[in-house]
């Protein structure tokens, strides 16, 4: 169980963390959705030990991660975003290292060890060093060498990275397989189908805050099952009031930009074919586009803007 | 402890799967001390090839046995290793080394003929110049080799000197003509028959080699005595360029996020200090280990007082640590960090004697030279292999050498708690 309470981590002037609070059950995968500053690294780094809070509290596993940092440690293995392994040995010789820093020594570890190379499909070249993989291989031995001491408790910062479909599907399985073992995961990610298909519950963070959090059908209902509409071009901002008032609700300004305006329409009936008969009156728009409901849709709605930004 | 011992040990396995590393740390310094070699060792000039060394030959003798072997020098395998050059003034030779005109002299006794004749013994004269160290032991070498089957090949030819002898004493001109083929037919013989005969030992060679009071002792001659005044500084040099490389490591860990991710382990950031100061220390002693080994089977140095020598090595090898440590503790990366270190190392090394023994500095340099980290242990090793000197002799620079090292440890401690921080 992970359980996060109004933390606050300030670096001078700078707010990285403004009070934020979630709890992750046992045996659940939590994500927490953000673009790059938006506090995901730090809420990881201050669970994982590796930075103190401002104030709040951080329980891992019960433990709190500031006052009982070893236990804490010893119930929480973390997957950094970065590979981070010992590039001169192979895989065995990491995953042996990684497991010795948590006390496993001898036989338990060996055999721990086979069957992690097992698992992510190294056994075969569990005597190559490790520079020589490539980067899927690299990613599931980076994965495996936070879960050696079998933690109750997994930070998975951003694991998927850079690697190939297929190799994201591997790795996206495995994270499924130690769920299912009753080990709780906190998945930050980028891509929100990843979110989507893996997290039970999701945060939404940006700006040292989070934003909405709950389950995937509690966070399309706060978008309000409605379509978005993304609009390019040059736009009279006198104009888009005007017809947006004339919709009578029905149409909810998000964003407006120089050059794009995101729009929230209700589906069905005619207020799309309105609001496009509409445009004409805004300046000059170039391009339009449509997305039905999602959490991206929610996403731009929390925060105004895409996550890749 | 467990943990300590685990992470030196993965550090120890990651140098071990990448050999080049630790012999890219060795390599500068050993560079270094074959140029200071070459240089205070008087190989002399040389293009291509191991030098051959001038042998002065005075034959006192003059006669067909000395002009025999006076030849044999000339032939190969003696012509790949020396230059014999007939000398006729004795008292002369002295001067030509001072002058480093020769490597060597070979002095043949009167009497040379007459005493093998006779079964005698004899003995040869063979010096080596003291201002040079390689090329007389290589002639000396290869005088020994040549001598053991010289030995055989005298043994074959004794029976044509007597021949000769007995030619001389009667003076048959009737015989002479058959007594001369059968003189040539002798010498022939012996030349393929060199190998079945057995070793006669007659020829010996009596080595001498020159101690002049006035020369000092890093010249006494020979690789061993050159090595054992400068190895002592080149060996601390090559500590400190081992503790830094393995520091950079360290530093590197950091920026890849290793060291990252064994903070998130429980693992307390004390227990991943001392782990890393460790294994400097480790790596610098084995350093240490290799260099000693190789100036014992390379160049003879005598290793001697093993407990004193083992303080001041662990001594240092703290130094290197704290030192490092220290360094590395407040650098912003890990060129500004490698760029300090680096002039640190050197600057130490230059200070205290790591390339020139501190008794070559000047004298009012001397004193501040022996208080600096590199100068105090230097001295202490210096004076234990090359002066005899015990535990005792030398526990004033052992002292300095271990307060220097738990100092510079003191001082990275607190530095290094910040420095942890930012992982």
């Amino acid at each position: 169980m992970i359980e996060v309470q109004d933390l606050k981590k300030t670096y001078g002037s700078v707010v990285a963390l403004d009070g934020v609070s979630f709890r992750v059950p046992d045996g659940t995968i939590y994500g927490l959705l953000g673009p790059n500053g938006a506090g995901k690294s730090t809420t990881i780094a201050i669970l994982a030990g590796l930075t103190r809070a401002t104030s709040g509290q951080a329980l891992v596993g019960g433990y709190d991660v500031q006052t009982d940092a070893q236990n804490a440690k010893r119930a929480l293995g973390y997957v950094p975003q970065e590979i981070v392994l010992y590039e001169e040995l192979n895989a065995r010789e990491n995953l042996e290292f990684f497991g010795g820093l948590y006390g496993l020594r001898g036989s338990g570890l060996r055999e721990r060890v086979e069957g992690l190379l097992g698992t992510i499909d190294l056994g075969e070249h569990a005597k190559r060093p490790a520079e020589t993989y490539s980067g899927g291989m690299k990613r599931r031995l980076n994965l495996a060498c936070g879960l050696v001491h079998r933690p109750r408790v997994v930070l998975l910062d951003e694991p998927t990275v850079g690697i190939d479909p297929q190799a994201r599907l591997h790795i996206l399985e495995m994270v499924r397989d130690i769920a299912r073992e009753g080990t709780t995961i906190l998945y930050t990610t980028h891509y929100l189908h990843e979110a989507e298909d893996l997290c039970e519950r999701i945060a939404i963070i940006d700006h040292g805050r989070i934003l909405a959090e709950g389950t995937l059908t509690e966070l399309r209902a706060a978008v309000g099952e409605r379509d978005l509409v993304t609009v390019r071009g040059r736009f009279d901002a006198t104009a888009v009031q005007t017809l947006v008032a004339r919709l009578d609700g029905a149409v909810e300004v998000l964003s407006v930009k120089e050059d794009e305006l995101v729009l929230a329409c209700n589906s069905g009936g005619d207020t799309f074919g309105r609001l496009v008969r509409g445009f004409g009156e805004l300046g000059d728009p170039r391009e339009i586009s449509l997305r039905q409901p999602s959490l991206e849709n929610l996403f731009i709605k929390l925060t105004g803007r895409e996550l890749r930004e | 402890m467990q943990t300590i011992v685990h992470l030196v040990r993965a550090e120890m396995r990651r140098l071990g799967k990448s050999p080049s590393v630790p012999l890219l740390w060795l390599a500068f310094p050993i560079a270094l001390a074959l140029i200071f070699y070459l240089a205070f060792g008087s190989m002399g000039s040389s293009s291509g090839g191991v030098p051959k060394g001038k042998l002065l030959v005075v034959d006192h003798d003059n006669t067909v046995a000395s002009g025999i072997f006076k030849q044999s020098l000339e032939r190969e395998p003696m012509s790949d290793f020396m230059i014999p050059v007939l000398w006729e003034d004795e008292a002369r030779i002295p001067q030509q080394f001072r002058a480093n005109a020769a490597s060597a002299s070979l002095v043949i006794p009167k009497g040379l003929q007459d005493s093998l004749l006779t079964g005698g013994r004899v003995e040869l004269t063979f010096t080596t110049n003291p201002r040079q160290s390689v090329r007389p032991q290589m002639i000396e070498a290869i005088l020994d080799s040549f001598l053991e089957i010289g030995n055989h090949a005298l043994g074959e030819v004794r029976g044509a000197l007597d021949m000769v002898r007995d030619l001389s004493e009667e003076a048959d001109s009737t015989n002479e003509r058959a007594t001369v083929l059968a003189i040539s037919g002798a010498f022939y013989d012996s030349r393929f028959r060199l190998e079945k005969l057995s070793e006669l030992a007659n020829l010996e060679v009596k080595v001498v080699r020159p101690n002049p009071e006035e020369e000092h002792p890093s010249r006494k001659g020979g690789a061993s005595s050159f090595f054992t005044y400068f190895m002592p500084g080149l060996l601390l040099f090559s500590m400190m360029l081992v503790g830094e490389g393995f520091e950079k490591r360290f530093f590197h860990d950091v920026a890849q996020g290793r060291a990252r991710r064994i903070a998130a382990a429980p693992v307390p950031r004390r227990t991943a200090m001392l782990a890393e100061g460790f294994s400097i220390l480790v790596g610098a002693l084995i350093c240490a280990a290799i260099l000693l080994t190789a100036s014992r089977l390379l160049f003879h140095v005598r290793l001697r007082e093993p407990l004193t020598m083992g303080l001041f090595l662990v001594g240092f090898a703290v130094i290197v640590v704290g030192l490092l440590k220290a360094l590395y503790a407040r650098a912003k990366s890990e060129r500004a960090a490698g760029t300090i270190a680096g002039v640190v190392v050197l600057m130490n090394s230059l200070i205290g004697g790591g390339f020139v023994p501190v008794e070559f500095f000047a004298q009012g340099m001397q004193p501040f030279a022996r208080w600096t980290p590199v100068g105090c242990t230097s001295q202490g090793l210096l004076d234990v292999l090359a002066r005899n000197r015990d535990l005792v002799d030398v526990a004033p620079m052992l002292l300095r050498t271990w307060g220097w090292g738990l100092g510079l440890c003191l001082l990275a401690f607190l530095l290094g708690r910040r420095a942890h921080a930012r992982v």
